[in-house]
Protein backbone atom coordinates (compact mmCIF):
# COMPACT_ATOMS: atom_id res chain seq x y z
CA UNK A 1 0.00 0.00 0.00
CA UNK A 2 2.99 2.67 0.82
CA UNK A 3 3.98 1.90 -2.46
CA UNK A 4 0.95 2.43 -3.71
CA UNK A 5 0.95 6.09 -2.24
CA UNK A 6 4.43 6.89 -3.27
CA UNK A 7 4.30 9.92 -5.12
CA UNK A 8 6.71 8.92 -7.68
CA UNK A 9 4.35 5.96 -8.75
CA UNK A 10 1.63 8.81 -9.45
CA UNK A 11 3.66 11.36 -11.06
CA UNK A 12 4.19 8.93 -13.75
CA UNK A 13 0.58 9.51 -14.45
CA UNK A 14 0.05 13.02 -16.07
CA UNK A 15 -3.63 12.47 -15.03
CA UNK A 16 -4.78 11.33 -11.75
CA UNK A 17 -8.01 10.30 -13.14
CA UNK A 18 -6.79 7.78 -15.24
CA UNK A 19 -4.22 6.37 -12.13
CA UNK A 20 -7.24 5.86 -10.29
CA UNK A 21 -9.11 4.29 -13.30
CA UNK A 22 -6.29 1.50 -13.70
CA UNK A 23 -5.38 1.22 -9.74
CA UNK A 24 -9.33 0.61 -9.41
CA UNK A 25 -9.33 -2.04 -12.19
CA UNK A 26 -6.43 -3.96 -10.61
CA UNK A 27 -7.99 -4.04 -7.16
CA UNK A 28 -11.47 -5.40 -8.99
CA UNK A 29 -9.39 -7.58 -11.03
CA UNK A 30 -7.49 -9.28 -8.40
CA UNK A 31 -10.49 -9.21 -6.09
CA UNK A 32 -12.15 -10.98 -8.88
CA UNK A 33 -9.76 -13.61 -9.34
CA UNK A 34 -9.46 -14.48 -4.93
CA UNK A 35 -13.04 -14.27 -4.61
CA UNK A 36 -13.55 -17.15 -7.80
CA UNK A 37 -10.35 -19.13 -5.66
CA UNK A 38 -12.70 -18.69 -2.74
CA UNK A 39 -16.06 -20.05 -4.55
CA UNK A 40 -13.77 -22.80 -6.48
CA UNK A 41 -12.72 -23.96 -2.62
CA UNK A 42 -16.17 -24.06 -1.57
CA UNK A 43 -17.41 -26.33 -3.99
CA UNK A 44 -14.09 -28.59 -4.01
CA UNK A 45 -15.03 -28.93 -0.33
CA UNK A 46 -18.36 -29.82 -1.52
CA UNK A 47 -17.33 -32.43 -4.04
CA UNK A 48 -15.14 -33.95 -1.86
CA UNK A 49 -17.44 -34.68 1.17
CA UNK A 50 -20.05 -36.10 -1.48
CA UNK A 51 -16.86 -38.25 -3.10
CA UNK A 52 -16.60 -39.27 0.39
CA UNK A 53 -19.90 -40.18 1.19
CA UNK A 54 -20.46 -41.38 -2.44
CA UNK A 55 -17.23 -43.12 -1.95
CA UNK A 56 -18.95 -45.76 0.61
CA UNK A 57 -21.77 -46.82 -1.46
CA UNK A 58 -22.29 -50.65 -1.37
CA UNK A 59 -21.41 -53.03 -4.08
CA UNK A 60 -24.35 -54.16 -5.90
CA UNK A 61 -27.00 -51.71 -4.42
CA UNK A 62 -28.97 -50.37 -6.93
CA UNK A 63 -29.79 -46.88 -6.03
CA UNK A 64 -29.24 -45.02 -2.71
CA UNK A 65 -31.11 -41.76 -1.83
CA UNK A 66 -29.06 -40.04 1.00
CA UNK A 67 -30.48 -37.28 2.35
CA UNK A 68 -30.73 -34.56 4.91
CA UNK A 69 -28.43 -31.77 6.67
CA UNK A 70 -24.72 -33.46 6.15
CA UNK A 71 -22.63 -30.81 7.50
CA UNK A 72 -22.82 -31.67 10.72
CA UNK A 73 -19.59 -33.89 11.87
CA UNK A 74 -21.23 -36.89 13.38
CA UNK A 75 -23.53 -37.20 10.14
CA UNK A 76 -21.33 -37.43 7.92
CA UNK A 77 -19.29 -39.77 9.29
CA UNK A 78 -22.29 -41.94 9.78
CA UNK A 79 -22.56 -41.89 6.25
CA UNK A 80 -19.22 -42.34 5.49
CA UNK A 81 -19.26 -45.24 7.77
CA UNK A 82 -22.21 -47.11 5.95
CA UNK A 83 -20.76 -46.61 2.63
CA UNK A 84 -17.45 -48.12 3.98
CA UNK A 85 -16.71 -50.61 1.29
CA UNK A 86 -17.43 -48.73 -2.07
CA UNK A 87 -15.50 -48.32 -4.90
CA UNK A 88 -15.54 -46.51 -8.60
CA UNK A 89 -17.20 -43.34 -8.28
CA UNK A 90 -17.00 -41.81 -12.04
CA UNK A 91 -19.54 -38.38 -12.24
CA UNK A 92 -20.22 -35.71 -9.61
CA UNK A 93 -22.97 -33.15 -10.01
CA UNK A 94 -23.92 -29.94 -8.27
CA UNK A 95 -27.65 -29.21 -9.05
CA UNK A 96 -28.54 -26.05 -7.43
CA UNK A 97 -31.36 -27.30 -5.17
CA UNK A 98 -33.78 -25.19 -6.07
CA UNK A 99 -33.63 -26.82 -9.29
CA UNK A 100 -34.15 -30.59 -8.10
CA UNK A 101 -37.02 -29.14 -6.72
CA UNK A 102 -38.45 -28.12 -9.45
CA UNK A 103 -38.13 -30.52 -11.76
CA UNK A 104 -38.84 -33.31 -9.55
CA UNK A 105 -42.09 -31.42 -8.46
CA UNK A 106 -44.11 -33.42 -5.68
CA UNK A 107 -43.00 -36.34 -6.49
CA UNK A 108 -40.29 -38.95 -7.78
CA UNK A 109 -40.15 -40.96 -10.70
CA UNK A 110 -40.62 -45.51 -10.62
CA UNK A 111 -36.93 -47.48 -9.89
CA UNK A 112 -36.96 -48.10 -13.83
CA UNK A 113 -37.35 -44.63 -14.85
CA UNK A 114 -34.75 -43.36 -12.13
CA UNK A 115 -32.35 -46.40 -13.84
CA UNK A 116 -33.49 -44.96 -16.89
CA UNK A 117 -32.50 -41.23 -15.87
CA UNK A 118 -29.05 -42.69 -14.50
CA UNK A 119 -28.42 -44.59 -17.57
CA UNK A 120 -29.12 -41.46 -19.78
CA UNK A 121 -27.24 -38.76 -17.04
CA UNK A 122 -24.09 -41.28 -17.85
CA UNK A 123 -24.41 -41.10 -21.60
CA UNK A 124 -25.29 -37.47 -21.86
CA UNK A 125 -22.58 -36.53 -18.77
CA UNK A 126 -25.91 -34.24 -17.63
CA UNK A 127 -28.43 -34.16 -15.13
CA UNK A 128 -31.33 -35.38 -15.63
CA UNK A 129 -34.85 -35.14 -14.38
CA UNK A 130 -37.70 -36.76 -14.91
CA UNK A 131 -40.84 -35.47 -16.50
CA UNK A 132 -43.72 -35.25 -13.56
CA UNK A 133 -46.13 -37.86 -15.37
CA UNK A 134 -47.70 -41.06 -13.81
CA UNK A 135 -49.50 -41.24 -10.59
CA UNK A 136 -47.62 -44.52 -9.88
CA UNK A 137 -44.82 -42.77 -9.74
CA UNK A 138 -45.28 -40.57 -7.51
CA UNK A 139 -46.77 -42.85 -5.20
CA UNK A 140 -43.81 -45.10 -4.97
CA UNK A 141 -41.29 -42.46 -3.87
CA UNK A 142 -43.97 -40.76 -2.23
CA UNK A 143 -42.52 -41.54 0.96
CA UNK A 144 -38.79 -39.77 0.41
CA UNK A 145 -40.70 -36.44 -0.93
CA UNK A 146 -41.35 -35.05 2.89
CA UNK A 147 -37.92 -35.79 3.44
CA UNK A 148 -36.59 -33.95 0.65
CA UNK A 149 -38.84 -31.11 0.99
CA UNK A 150 -37.69 -30.45 5.20
CA UNK A 151 -34.45 -30.16 4.22
CA UNK A 152 -35.12 -26.75 2.82
CA UNK A 153 -33.01 -26.47 0.01
CA UNK A 154 -33.32 -23.34 -0.65
CA UNK A 155 -29.54 -22.21 -0.33
CA UNK A 156 -28.72 -25.76 -0.03
CA UNK A 157 -26.96 -27.72 -2.90
CA UNK A 158 -28.22 -31.21 -4.29
CA UNK A 159 -25.25 -33.24 -5.21
CA UNK A 160 -26.06 -36.23 -7.61
CA UNK A 161 -23.71 -39.19 -7.48
CA UNK A 162 -23.55 -42.21 -9.72
CA UNK A 163 -21.67 -45.10 -8.80
CA UNK A 164 -20.77 -46.81 -11.94
CA UNK A 165 -19.37 -49.95 -12.93
CA UNK A 166 -18.46 -52.07 -15.98
CA UNK A 167 -20.47 -49.63 -18.64
CA UNK A 168 -23.69 -49.70 -15.82
CA UNK A 169 -24.86 -48.21 -13.08
CA UNK A 170 -24.23 -49.70 -9.89
CA UNK A 171 -25.43 -47.25 -7.30
CA UNK A 172 -26.30 -43.62 -7.51
CA UNK A 173 -26.94 -41.56 -4.55
CA UNK A 174 -28.30 -37.98 -4.13
CA UNK A 175 -26.65 -35.87 -1.64
CA UNK A 176 -28.08 -32.87 -0.37
CA UNK A 177 -25.52 -30.77 1.06
CA UNK A 178 -26.14 -27.96 3.57
CA UNK A 179 -23.97 -25.57 2.35
CA UNK A 180 -25.44 -22.48 4.06
CA UNK A 181 -22.55 -22.06 6.07
CA UNK A 182 -20.10 -21.97 3.79
CA UNK A 183 -22.77 -19.75 1.41
CA UNK A 184 -22.31 -17.08 4.31
CA UNK A 185 -18.72 -17.39 4.98
CA UNK A 186 -18.83 -16.58 1.00
CA UNK A 187 -21.05 -14.02 1.35
CA UNK A 188 -19.03 -12.42 4.13
CA UNK A 189 -16.19 -12.72 2.65
CA UNK A 190 -17.32 -10.82 -0.21
CA UNK A 191 -18.86 -7.76 1.65
CA UNK A 192 -15.35 -7.76 3.33
CA UNK A 193 -13.99 -7.58 -0.02
CA UNK A 194 -16.29 -4.79 -1.03
CA UNK A 195 -16.00 -2.93 2.26
CA UNK A 196 -12.43 -2.75 1.36
CA UNK A 197 -13.10 -2.09 -2.21
CA UNK A 198 -14.47 1.18 -0.82
CA UNK A 199 -12.78 2.04 1.10
CA UNK A 200 -9.53 1.99 -1.42
CA UNK A 201 -11.63 3.62 -3.59
CA UNK A 202 -11.97 6.65 -1.12
CA UNK A 203 -8.33 6.34 -0.44
CA UNK A 204 -7.90 6.76 -3.74
CA UNK A 205 -10.14 9.49 -4.26
CA UNK A 206 -9.13 11.52 -1.28
CA UNK A 207 -5.36 10.95 -2.58
CA UNK A 208 -6.12 12.30 -5.63
CA UNK A 209 -8.39 15.47 -4.55
CA UNK A 210 -5.27 15.74 -1.92
CA UNK A 211 -3.05 15.71 -4.63
CA UNK A 212 -4.87 17.89 -6.43
CA UNK A 213 -5.19 20.51 -3.76
CA UNK A 214 -1.21 20.06 -2.95
CA UNK A 215 -0.46 21.08 -6.45
CA UNK A 216 -2.73 24.03 -6.38
CA UNK A 217 -1.14 25.26 -3.22
CA UNK A 218 2.12 24.39 -4.34
CA UNK A 219 0.99 26.86 -7.45
CA UNK A 220 -0.29 29.11 -5.76
CA UNK A 221 3.04 29.78 -3.29
CA UNK A 222 4.86 29.78 -6.46
CA UNK A 223 2.87 32.56 -7.72
CA UNK A 224 3.37 34.30 -4.02
CA UNK A 225 6.89 33.77 -3.67
CA UNK A 226 7.14 35.35 -7.13
CA UNK A 227 5.27 38.38 -6.73
CA UNK A 228 7.47 38.73 -3.52
CA UNK A 229 10.34 38.78 -5.73
CA UNK A 230 8.69 41.32 -8.13
CA UNK A 231 7.99 43.45 -4.82
CA UNK A 232 11.72 43.14 -3.90
CA UNK A 233 12.58 44.21 -7.35
CA UNK A 234 10.54 46.61 -7.57
CA UNK A 235 11.43 48.17 -4.00
CA UNK A 236 14.57 48.30 -5.96
CA UNK A 237 13.60 49.21 -9.71
CA UNK A 238 12.16 52.28 -7.59
CA UNK A 239 15.60 53.37 -5.51
CA UNK A 240 17.48 53.22 -8.73
CA UNK A 241 15.93 54.27 -11.64
CA UNK A 242 12.98 56.72 -10.30
CA UNK A 243 15.21 58.09 -8.34
CA UNK A 244 18.34 58.70 -10.90
CA UNK A 245 16.15 60.79 -13.84
CA UNK A 246 14.67 62.95 -10.47
CA UNK A 247 18.34 63.58 -9.08
CA UNK A 248 19.00 64.97 -13.00
CA UNK A 249 15.87 67.08 -12.80
CA UNK A 250 17.30 68.29 -9.15
CA UNK A 251 20.66 69.32 -10.57
CA UNK A 252 19.94 70.88 -14.03
CA UNK A 253 17.00 73.03 -12.09
CA UNK A 254 19.72 74.13 -9.44
CA UNK A 255 22.11 74.59 -12.28
CA UNK A 256 19.88 76.88 -14.21
CA UNK A 257 18.72 78.84 -11.41
CA UNK A 258 22.30 79.70 -10.65
CA UNK A 259 23.78 79.88 -13.83
CA UNK A 260 20.96 82.16 -15.50
CA UNK A 261 19.85 84.04 -11.90
CA UNK A 262 20.55 87.28 -13.51
CA UNK A 263 17.82 85.75 -16.67
CA UNK A 264 14.89 85.12 -14.32
CA UNK A 265 12.43 87.43 -13.37
CA UNK A 266 11.16 87.14 -9.43
CA UNK A 267 8.39 84.73 -10.76
CA UNK A 268 10.81 82.62 -12.62
CA UNK A 269 12.82 82.55 -9.11
CA UNK A 270 9.83 81.18 -7.68
CA UNK A 271 8.66 78.39 -10.14
CA UNK A 272 12.13 76.96 -9.91
CA UNK A 273 12.30 76.71 -6.42
CA UNK A 274 8.78 75.38 -6.62
CA UNK A 275 10.38 72.81 -9.51
CA UNK A 276 13.09 71.99 -6.99
CA UNK A 277 10.61 71.73 -4.02
CA UNK A 278 8.32 69.45 -5.42
CA UNK A 279 11.50 67.22 -6.50
CA UNK A 280 12.02 66.98 -3.31
CA UNK A 281 8.63 65.56 -2.02
CA UNK A 282 8.81 62.94 -5.00
CA UNK A 283 12.36 62.32 -3.46
CA UNK A 284 10.96 61.66 0.03
CA UNK A 285 7.52 59.82 -1.03
CA UNK A 286 10.10 57.17 -2.98
CA UNK A 287 11.72 57.02 0.40
CA UNK A 288 8.48 56.63 1.91
CA UNK A 289 8.19 53.70 -0.33
CA UNK A 290 11.32 52.02 0.25
CA UNK A 291 11.45 52.76 3.68
CA UNK A 292 7.62 50.70 4.22
CA UNK A 293 8.76 47.76 1.45
CA UNK A 294 11.95 47.44 3.69
CA UNK A 295 9.71 46.15 6.76
CA UNK A 296 9.55 42.30 6.53
CA UNK A 297 12.27 42.60 3.64
CA UNK A 298 14.96 43.17 5.23
CA UNK A 299 15.25 41.13 8.54
CA UNK A 300 17.24 42.62 11.37
CA UNK A 301 18.30 40.30 14.06
CA UNK A 302 15.95 39.86 17.13
CA UNK A 303 17.39 40.99 20.55
CA UNK A 304 16.29 42.11 23.99
CA UNK A 305 15.67 45.64 24.00
CA UNK A 306 15.45 48.44 26.73
CA UNK A 307 12.69 50.41 25.42
CA UNK A 308 14.15 52.94 28.50
CA UNK A 309 17.25 53.35 26.83
CA UNK A 310 15.71 53.25 23.30
CA UNK A 311 13.10 55.98 24.17
CA UNK A 312 15.80 58.36 25.73
CA UNK A 313 17.92 57.99 22.26
CA UNK A 314 14.68 58.62 19.77
CA UNK A 315 13.36 61.45 22.38
CA UNK A 316 17.15 62.95 21.64
CA UNK A 317 17.46 62.08 17.97
CA UNK A 318 13.70 64.41 17.76
CA UNK A 319 15.08 67.10 19.82
CA UNK A 320 11.39 68.16 20.45
CA UNK A 321 11.61 72.30 20.53
CA UNK A 322 11.45 73.62 24.58
CA UNK A 323 7.60 74.21 24.12
CA UNK A 324 6.99 70.84 24.26
CA UNK A 325 7.45 68.41 27.06
CA UNK A 326 7.40 64.84 26.25
CA UNK A 327 7.05 62.01 29.63
CA UNK A 328 8.02 58.65 29.89
CA UNK A 329 6.42 55.93 32.32
CA UNK A 330 9.30 55.12 35.06
CA UNK A 331 9.60 51.40 33.82
CA UNK A 332 8.83 50.56 30.35
CA UNK A 333 9.85 47.01 29.63
CA UNK A 334 12.49 45.13 27.70
CA UNK A 335 10.93 43.52 24.69
CA UNK A 336 12.57 41.08 21.95
CA UNK A 337 12.17 42.86 18.59
CA UNK A 338 14.10 44.18 15.76
CA UNK A 339 15.59 47.66 17.53
CA UNK A 340 15.18 49.33 14.22
CA UNK A 341 11.60 48.49 14.04
CA UNK A 342 10.84 49.45 17.40
CA UNK A 343 12.79 52.75 17.18
CA UNK A 344 10.46 53.46 13.95
CA UNK A 345 7.32 53.06 15.62
CA UNK A 346 8.02 55.41 18.34
CA UNK A 347 9.88 57.37 16.16
CA UNK A 348 7.24 58.02 13.70
CA UNK A 349 4.09 58.38 16.45
CA UNK A 350 6.39 60.66 18.52
CA UNK A 351 7.59 63.17 15.61
CA UNK A 352 3.38 63.23 14.63
CA UNK A 353 2.84 64.16 18.03
CA UNK A 354 5.20 67.17 17.43
CA UNK A 355 5.06 68.12 14.19
CA UNK A 356 0.92 68.43 14.57
CA UNK A 357 1.19 70.51 18.03
CA UNK A 358 -0.90 73.20 18.07
CA UNK A 359 -0.80 74.03 21.72
CA UNK A 360 1.39 76.64 23.53
CA UNK A 361 2.61 74.45 25.62
CA UNK A 362 2.43 70.53 24.51
CA UNK A 363 2.59 67.93 26.67
CA UNK A 364 3.57 63.73 24.91
CA UNK A 365 3.13 61.17 27.29
CA UNK A 366 4.54 57.62 26.79
CA UNK A 367 2.42 54.83 28.50
CA UNK A 368 3.00 51.19 28.88
CA UNK A 369 0.80 48.30 30.69
CA UNK A 370 0.37 44.86 31.01
CA UNK A 371 -3.01 43.33 29.09
CA UNK A 372 -3.54 40.01 29.27
CA UNK A 373 -0.56 38.28 27.10
CA UNK A 374 -0.06 42.03 25.76
CA UNK A 375 2.53 45.12 26.16
CA UNK A 376 -0.75 48.33 25.54
CA UNK A 377 1.40 51.03 24.83
CA UNK A 378 0.14 54.26 24.44
CA UNK A 379 1.41 57.87 23.06
CA UNK A 380 -0.89 60.77 24.27
CA UNK A 381 -0.68 64.28 23.13
CA UNK A 382 -2.52 67.39 23.67
CA UNK A 383 -2.40 68.38 19.94
CA UNK A 384 -5.28 69.09 17.76
CA UNK A 385 -7.28 66.12 17.48
CA UNK A 386 -8.27 63.83 14.89
CA UNK A 387 -11.47 63.41 14.09
CA UNK A 388 -13.48 59.68 14.39
CA UNK A 389 -14.10 59.77 10.53
CA UNK A 390 -9.95 59.90 9.69
CA UNK A 391 -9.63 56.92 12.11
CA UNK A 392 -9.13 54.13 9.65
CA UNK A 393 -7.76 56.30 6.96
CA UNK A 394 -4.25 57.94 8.57
CA UNK A 395 -3.02 54.36 8.80
CA UNK A 396 -3.51 53.84 4.78
CA UNK A 397 0.11 54.75 2.91
CA UNK A 398 -0.10 57.95 1.53
CA UNK A 399 -2.86 59.51 3.43
CA UNK A 400 -2.44 62.92 5.02
CA UNK A 401 -4.65 65.20 6.73
CA UNK A 402 -2.88 68.54 6.11
CA UNK A 403 -2.13 69.96 3.06
CA UNK A 404 1.63 69.21 2.03
CA UNK A 405 2.49 72.38 1.78
CA UNK A 406 1.58 73.21 5.25
CA UNK A 407 3.15 69.99 7.29
CA UNK A 408 5.82 68.23 4.77
CA UNK A 409 4.67 64.76 5.07
CA UNK A 410 5.27 61.84 2.93
CA UNK A 411 2.01 59.91 4.94
CA UNK A 412 4.06 57.20 4.88
CA UNK A 413 5.02 57.29 9.08
CA UNK A 414 1.73 55.54 10.13
CA UNK A 415 1.31 53.58 7.86
CA UNK A 416 4.91 51.93 8.18
CA UNK A 417 4.27 52.01 12.24
CA UNK A 418 0.93 49.88 11.85
CA UNK A 419 3.14 47.83 9.34
CA UNK A 420 5.65 46.85 11.83
CA UNK A 421 3.36 46.64 14.82
CA UNK A 422 0.80 43.84 12.78
CA UNK A 423 4.23 42.52 11.86
CA UNK A 424 4.98 41.60 14.94
CA UNK A 425 1.33 40.12 15.90
CA UNK A 426 0.23 43.40 17.26
CA UNK A 427 -2.52 45.80 16.63
CA UNK A 428 -2.89 49.90 16.44
CA UNK A 429 -5.91 52.17 16.82
CA UNK A 430 -6.65 55.83 17.81
CA UNK A 431 -8.37 57.81 20.53
CA UNK A 432 -8.98 61.00 20.27
CA UNK A 433 -10.87 64.43 20.98
CA UNK A 434 -10.81 67.45 18.65
CA UNK A 435 -8.92 70.08 19.68
CA UNK A 436 -8.25 68.19 23.08
CA UNK A 437 -5.49 65.53 22.01
CA UNK A 438 -4.85 62.04 20.70
CA UNK A 439 -3.91 59.10 21.56
CA UNK A 440 -2.18 56.10 19.82
CA UNK A 441 -2.54 53.03 21.27
CA UNK A 442 -0.66 49.76 20.23
CA UNK A 443 -0.02 46.23 21.44
CA UNK A 444 3.11 43.73 21.03
CA UNK A 445 2.63 40.66 22.29
CA UNK A 446 4.87 39.74 25.84
CA UNK A 447 6.97 36.91 24.38
CA UNK A 448 8.63 34.89 27.09
CA UNK A 449 11.50 36.77 27.66
CA UNK A 450 10.17 40.17 27.59
CA UNK A 451 10.18 41.31 31.00
CA UNK A 452 9.93 44.48 33.41
CA UNK A 453 13.07 45.41 35.11
CA UNK A 454 11.49 47.25 38.31
CA UNK A 455 7.65 47.10 37.86
CA UNK A 456 5.94 44.01 40.07
CA UNK A 457 9.11 43.32 42.57
CA UNK B 1 43.40 65.77 -3.82
CA UNK B 2 46.79 65.04 -2.20
CA UNK B 3 48.71 64.19 -6.02
CA UNK B 4 46.72 67.33 -8.17
CA UNK B 5 48.06 65.76 -11.90
CA UNK B 6 46.49 62.40 -11.24
CA UNK B 7 43.26 61.57 -13.01
CA UNK B 8 39.82 60.97 -11.14
CA UNK B 9 38.54 57.83 -12.59
CA UNK B 10 34.46 58.17 -12.68
CA UNK B 11 32.73 54.97 -13.36
CA UNK B 12 29.29 56.83 -14.10
CA UNK B 13 27.08 55.42 -17.04
CA UNK B 14 24.22 58.37 -16.24
CA UNK B 15 25.12 61.57 -18.10
CA UNK B 16 23.54 64.14 -15.79
CA UNK B 17 25.28 63.04 -12.75
CA UNK B 18 29.00 63.04 -14.86
CA UNK B 19 27.96 66.64 -15.41
CA UNK B 20 26.79 66.99 -11.33
CA UNK B 21 30.47 65.43 -10.73
CA UNK B 22 32.17 67.72 -12.78
CA UNK B 23 30.48 70.54 -12.01
CA UNK B 24 30.55 69.97 -8.52
CA UNK B 25 34.51 69.35 -8.46
CA UNK B 26 34.81 72.47 -10.29
CA UNK B 27 32.97 74.13 -8.00
CA UNK B 28 35.35 72.84 -5.12
CA UNK B 29 38.14 74.07 -7.25
CA UNK B 30 39.69 70.10 -7.62
CA UNK B 31 42.02 70.72 -10.88
CA UNK B 32 43.02 66.77 -11.54
CA UNK B 33 41.51 65.50 -14.48
CA UNK B 34 38.66 63.62 -15.00
CA UNK B 35 38.30 59.93 -16.85
CA UNK B 36 34.32 59.35 -17.41
CA UNK B 37 33.87 55.64 -18.48
CA UNK B 38 30.47 54.45 -18.39
CA UNK B 39 30.60 50.45 -17.06
CA UNK B 40 33.28 48.51 -15.60
CA UNK B 41 34.59 46.75 -18.53
CA UNK B 42 36.01 50.23 -19.85
CA UNK B 43 36.86 51.19 -16.93
CA UNK B 44 38.89 48.17 -16.64
CA UNK B 45 40.44 48.21 -19.82
CA UNK B 46 41.53 51.74 -19.12
CA UNK B 47 42.95 50.66 -15.87
CA UNK B 48 45.08 48.28 -17.84
CA UNK B 49 46.48 50.16 -20.57
CA UNK B 50 50.16 51.18 -19.22
CA UNK B 51 50.19 54.11 -21.70
CA UNK B 52 47.26 55.60 -19.44
CA UNK B 53 48.47 56.81 -15.89
CA UNK B 54 46.52 54.98 -12.69
CA UNK B 55 43.91 57.54 -11.12
CA UNK B 56 44.41 58.79 -7.54
CA UNK B 57 40.60 57.54 -6.63
CA UNK B 58 37.83 55.88 -8.63
CA UNK B 59 34.42 57.02 -8.13
CA UNK B 60 31.69 54.38 -8.87
CA UNK B 61 28.21 54.35 -9.89
CA UNK B 62 27.10 50.63 -8.87
CA UNK B 63 24.13 50.04 -11.26
CA UNK B 64 25.63 50.13 -14.53
CA UNK B 65 24.93 48.08 -17.85
CA UNK B 66 27.42 45.64 -19.24
CA UNK B 67 29.38 45.10 -15.98
CA UNK B 68 27.86 47.01 -12.79
CA UNK B 69 30.06 48.04 -9.85
CA UNK B 70 30.16 45.18 -7.65
CA UNK B 71 31.60 42.97 -10.76
CA UNK B 72 33.96 45.50 -11.50
CA UNK B 73 35.43 45.64 -7.33
CA UNK B 74 35.52 42.14 -8.07
CA UNK B 75 37.97 42.03 -10.75
CA UNK B 76 40.05 45.29 -9.08
CA UNK B 77 40.45 43.57 -6.24
CA UNK B 78 41.74 40.69 -7.25
CA UNK B 79 44.21 42.34 -9.57
CA UNK B 80 47.73 42.97 -7.47
CA UNK B 81 47.95 46.36 -9.68
CA UNK B 82 45.04 48.12 -9.19
CA UNK B 83 43.44 47.19 -5.55
CA UNK B 84 45.19 49.62 -3.71
CA UNK B 85 43.32 52.37 -6.07
CA UNK B 86 40.89 54.00 -3.49
CA UNK B 87 37.43 53.30 -4.48
CA UNK B 88 34.05 55.24 -3.14
CA UNK B 89 31.42 54.33 -4.12
CA UNK B 90 28.42 56.73 -5.21
CA UNK B 91 25.58 55.27 -5.59
CA UNK B 92 21.50 56.32 -5.57
CA UNK B 93 21.08 52.32 -4.05
CA UNK B 94 20.71 53.04 0.09
CA UNK B 95 20.55 49.01 0.16
CA UNK B 96 21.62 47.26 2.94
CA UNK B 97 22.84 44.63 0.99
CA UNK B 98 24.72 46.77 -1.50
CA UNK B 99 26.69 48.43 1.35
CA UNK B 100 27.51 44.42 2.77
CA UNK B 101 28.74 43.78 -0.70
CA UNK B 102 30.27 47.08 -1.36
CA UNK B 103 32.19 46.87 2.13
CA UNK B 104 32.99 43.30 1.66
CA UNK B 105 35.13 44.25 -1.60
CA UNK B 106 37.30 46.69 0.39
CA UNK B 107 35.56 50.26 -0.50
CA UNK B 108 37.28 53.26 0.67
CA UNK B 109 33.77 54.72 1.23
CA UNK B 110 29.97 54.75 0.33
CA UNK B 111 27.95 57.87 -0.01
CA UNK B 112 24.35 57.94 -1.20
CA UNK B 113 23.75 60.56 -3.98
CA UNK B 114 21.86 63.52 -2.59
CA UNK B 115 18.48 64.58 -4.85
CA UNK B 116 19.56 67.85 -3.69
CA UNK B 117 22.77 69.10 -6.08
CA UNK B 118 24.21 71.46 -3.19
CA UNK B 119 24.33 68.42 -0.66
CA UNK B 120 25.98 66.45 -3.27
CA UNK B 121 28.51 69.69 -3.53
CA UNK B 122 29.08 68.42 0.38
CA UNK B 123 29.55 65.08 -0.52
CA UNK B 124 32.09 65.74 -2.97
CA UNK B 125 33.93 68.21 -0.53
CA UNK B 126 33.98 65.76 1.98
CA UNK B 127 35.64 62.96 -0.64
CA UNK B 128 38.18 65.67 -1.55
CA UNK B 129 38.75 66.95 1.71
CA UNK B 130 39.80 62.85 2.96
CA UNK B 131 41.95 62.10 0.08
CA UNK B 132 44.19 65.42 0.61
CA UNK B 133 44.56 64.47 3.89
CA UNK B 134 45.28 60.58 3.89
CA UNK B 135 48.27 58.87 3.16
CA UNK B 136 48.17 57.49 -0.59
CA UNK B 137 50.80 54.59 -0.68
Amino acid sequence: MTALIDEGRWTKFKEPGLALGVLLLAAFISQRLIVNYFETQVENGMKQRAAQIADGLINGMNMLMVTGKITAPENRELLVRKMADSKGVLELRIIRAKQVQDQFGPGLPSEQAADEFDRQAIETKAPVFPANESDEAQRQFRAVIPFIASTNFRGTNCLSCHHVKDGSVNGAASIVLDVTDDEARLALFKRWVWGGDFVLGMALLTMVIWRRAERKRGQLLHELESANEELKNFAYVVSHDLKAPLRAISSLADWISTDYADKFDDEGKEHMRLLVSRVHRMDSLIEGILLYSRVGRVKEGVIAVDLNRLLKDVIAMLAPPPNITITVDDALPTVMTEPTRIQQVFQNLLSNAIKYMDKPHGEIHIACAAEGHHWRFSVTDNGPGIRQQHFDKIFQLFQTLAPRDRVESSGVGLALVKKIVEMYGGHIWVESAVGHGSTFFFTLPRTAVTHIPDKGK
Amino acid sequence: MKISNKPILLVEDDKVDVMTVMRSLKEIRVTNPVVNKENGEDALSYLRDPAREKPCIILLDLNMPIMNGIEFLQVVKQDSQLRRIPVVVLTTSEEQQDKVNSFDLGVAGYMAKPVDYRQFVEVMRSIDAYWTISEMP
